[in-house]
């Protein structure tokens, strides 16, 4: 009886047809995009521009810009087992990357053996030391914190299997893909900073320091401030949480909003949507159109938000998460068919950002 | 005659499973768990690996270590969920306890200095629940009450940043191994004998027991359930905050918020040990294998390519299934 639950249970994993189609058609639609390049507002600079501070050896680290992905033409991974271990599925970016990222190696003919740590740093940890144990081929991880997750990554090194990551830079991996979170963080700040008028206080969540897209995300906005000497960020910065996240940053937001009357806060910034989310919740029903909101990841709840023109939120960054998977993927399938030497350090991907101008535009063209 | 067969026969049918299931059924706990178990083996040719085996021990010691503290609690304030001994603080002790001792090694304290930092400070909320139990509030609010100390204190301590662990002793503790075995699995077993010693081998234990069961009758002998039950929450928080600075060892850093994500684990794994035992009750060895099967789960699921959106689900089932021979087990008994 427990040996037909979990066979009905793994049976679940095919994808039936339509779905396949419909993935087919995201992936077309991304990798279009990749190749015409989009015609969106203000795309980032295309070429090395941003290679600085890649972690690690800059001269080492190759900077590459999003390349056309030609499924046709791509390595296999007919034969191979490929390990995932996503940090979390609890927010848009991780669950696309993730599911995405399976479809892509299912469709290169690999195998996938997927983990999602719960955004539980023991259970990434446990996770990446299980996939150790059953040595697929390589090992892709989606996020994770350096501190606590190296030991584990470098038991995958120490059991000679390539590493691969996404979004996440360690010294283990062969290949990170990721946005250009320089890039993201300053235009998240200037645009911030020109909204208001160069002048005002502005609120931050910055409830995790420690995490790399945020840690570059709220340096960038420091040094955009430095141009800026009359905006000031309101003391003490607010702290967000990764689970229960827009329901407690709703709640912190309305206490502030008893705190600062109107005219003593002009914006609110966060290195993700989420708590924006909860704060936008906030600021619209208490009617106070005097705050703008400003976040990075493009949540589906924060585009609704920027389409309404009556929102105070005005301003996300949607990273190509179905082409970061897609690529990754491609990564795996180059390295393991003995193409090394065409797998960079880092794969760049470039960010679209999204205002109230251009959402719809953006929403229908990246299918988001 | 015919009055007589059907008499036998009654007598034989109400006899039969008196004698014989009773024997058998003690061994179900443990036999759905090899049956499990045997599953994944066959399943997967990694799943009876050592390096894998080795690898399950380790992850089970943190809720083992854990377990058994609050297995102690109730022991000794009895198993009703609502009104007998628990401590939900647990899970947040363990959080304080390795983030005080990362803060401390990151100030410059010395290794023993830093760990007996964070354990006084697990045993000082152990005291707080204690007393808090003794001067006659509910064990379930008042853990309530001081796991929210403890995560708010853990805050303050780590200011929401995850701190480093650095050091000799906790290096060995993630890698080292004893003759093969991994340093915390050690620990784990140490802990484990010591506390079925003194449950099972010394007048503390057995009168634990006594004064879980039945307070009134335990103070009419003479025993003072009140001083049982304070020292059974400086207990469980002590072996909280090893489990704390096991935890942190594991993940090279103090996380902050990490005692909401063990909690529940650590509650699973103490209840589920009277599946393990003759008379139904919490016990130590229970626990433990208890903490190993939990954690063997994910891991045989995962090799045998369960989606991870279902690996939550699987687990569950199969933990219901093993529970539900403690049903089986319960009616055969009233019988």
């Amino acid at each position: 009886m427990v040996h037909t639950d979990i066979e009905s249970t793994t049976g679940r994993k095919e994808r039936p047809l339509p779905n396949l189609l419909l993935r087919g058609a995201g992936f077309a639609v991304a990798a279009a995009l990749l190749v015409t390049g989009c015609s969106l507002k203000e795309p980032a600079p295309q070429s090395g521009g941003a290679a600085a501070g890649t972690g690690g050896d800059p001269a080492a680290a190759a900077v590459t810009q999003a390349e056309e992905i030609d499924p046709a033409n791509a390595p296999s991974l007919e034969g191979k087992t490929i390990g995932i271990a996503a940090k979390d599925i609890v927010h848009d970016f991780s669950r696309v990357v993730y599911e995405e990222l399976q479809a892509s190696v299912e469709k290169r003919g690999g195998k996938v053996i997927a983990t999602q740590a719960e955004a539980k740093d023991g259970k990434h940890v446990t996770d990446v030391e299980n996939l150790v144990t059953q040595r697929p081929d390589a090992i892709v991880v989606i996020l994770g914190d350096a501190q606590t997750l190296t030991p584990a990554l470098k038991k995958v090194d120490d059991a000679g299997i390539p590493l691969f990551t996404v979004d996440f830079q360690s010294e283990y991996s062969v290949n990170n893909v990721t946005s250009d979170n320089w890039v993201i963080g300053s235009t998240l700040a200037r645009t911030l900073a020109e909204d208001i008028g160069g002048e005002g206080k502005i609120l931050a969540f910055n409830g995790f320091p420690g995490v790399a897209p945020c840690r570059i995300r709220y340096s960038e906005l420091e040094v955009v401030l430095e141009d800026y000497p009359e905006i000031e960020i309101l003391q003490p910065e607010l702290q967000d949480k990764y689970e229960g996240t827009i329901e407690d940053a709703k709640k912190q937001i309305q206490d502030q909003l008893r705190r600062l009357p109107e005219g003593e806060v002009d914006a609110v910034w966060s290195c993700w949507d989420i708590p924006l989310i909860g704060a936008a919740q906030a600021i619209d029903s208490a009617g106070r159109d005097d705050i703008k909101l400003y976040g990075v990841d493009a949540e589906p709840g924060a585009l609704d938000l920027i389409a309404d023109p009556s929102s105070s939120y005005q301003f996300t960054v949607a990273q190509q998460t179905k082409a970061m998977a897609a690529k990754s993927a491609e990564n795996v399938a180059l390295f393991l068919g003995g193409r090394e030497a065409d797998v960079p350090n880092t794969s760049y991907l470039t960010p679209v950002f999204v205002d109230k101008s251009n959402v719809n535009q953006v929403r229908n063209e990246l299918g988001i | 005659m015919s009055a007589a067969t059907l008499e036998e026969s009654a007598q034989a049918g109400h006899d039969t499973p008196r004698r014989t299931r009773p024997a058998l059924i003690t061994w179900a706990g443990y036999g759905m768990v090899l049956l499990v178990l045997a599953l994944f083996a066959i399943g997967s040719p990694h799943f009876l690996q050592w390096s894998n085996l080795a690898s399950v021990l380790n992850q089970a010691a943190v809720f083992a270590v854990a377990g058994i503290g609050l297995a102690i609690v109730i022991i000794t304030g009895g198993d009703d969920v609502l009104k007998g001994g628990i401590d939900l603080s647990l899970g947040a002790v363990a959080g304080l306890a390795g983030t005080v001792t990362a803060v401390a090694v990151g100030a410059g304290a010395g290794v023993p200095v830093a760990v007996l930092g964070g354990l006084v400070v697990a045993v000082a909320i152990g005291a707080a629940n204690g007393a808090a139990v003794v001067l006659g509030l509910r064990p379930l609010l008042a853990t309530l009450a001081t796991m929210g100390i403890a995560t708010s204190l853990e805050l303050v301590v780590s200011e929401n940043l995850k701190v480093a662990l650095e050091g000799s002793l906790f290096l060995w503790l993630r890698q080292g191994t004893v003759l093969g075995l991994p340093a915390a699995v050690v620990l784990l077993l140490l802990v484990a004998a010591a506390a079925w010693w003194a449950l099972g081998r010394t007048a503390w234990g057995v009168n634990s027991y006594a004064v879980g069961q039945n307070a009134t009758a335990a103070s009419v002998a003479g025993l003072d359930p009140a001083r049982y039950r304070f020292f059974s929450y400086v207990i469980s928080s002590l072996l909280g905050g090893i489990a704390g600075v096991l935890l942190a060892s594991r993940l090279s850093a103090a996380v902050p918020g990490i005692g909401a994500q063990i909690l529940l684990d650590i509650i699973l794994v103490a209840y589920m040990s009277t599946v393990f035992s003759r008379r139904l009750v919490v016990n130590i060895p229970g626990t433990v294998v208890a903490a190993v099967f939990v954690a063997g789960l994910a891991n045989g699921l995962t090799l045998l390519g369960v989606a991870s959106q279902w690996i939550g689900a699987a687990k569950g089932v199969l933990i219901l299934l093993v529970l539900a021979v403690v049903v089986v087990r319960g009616r055969s008994a009233a019988k």
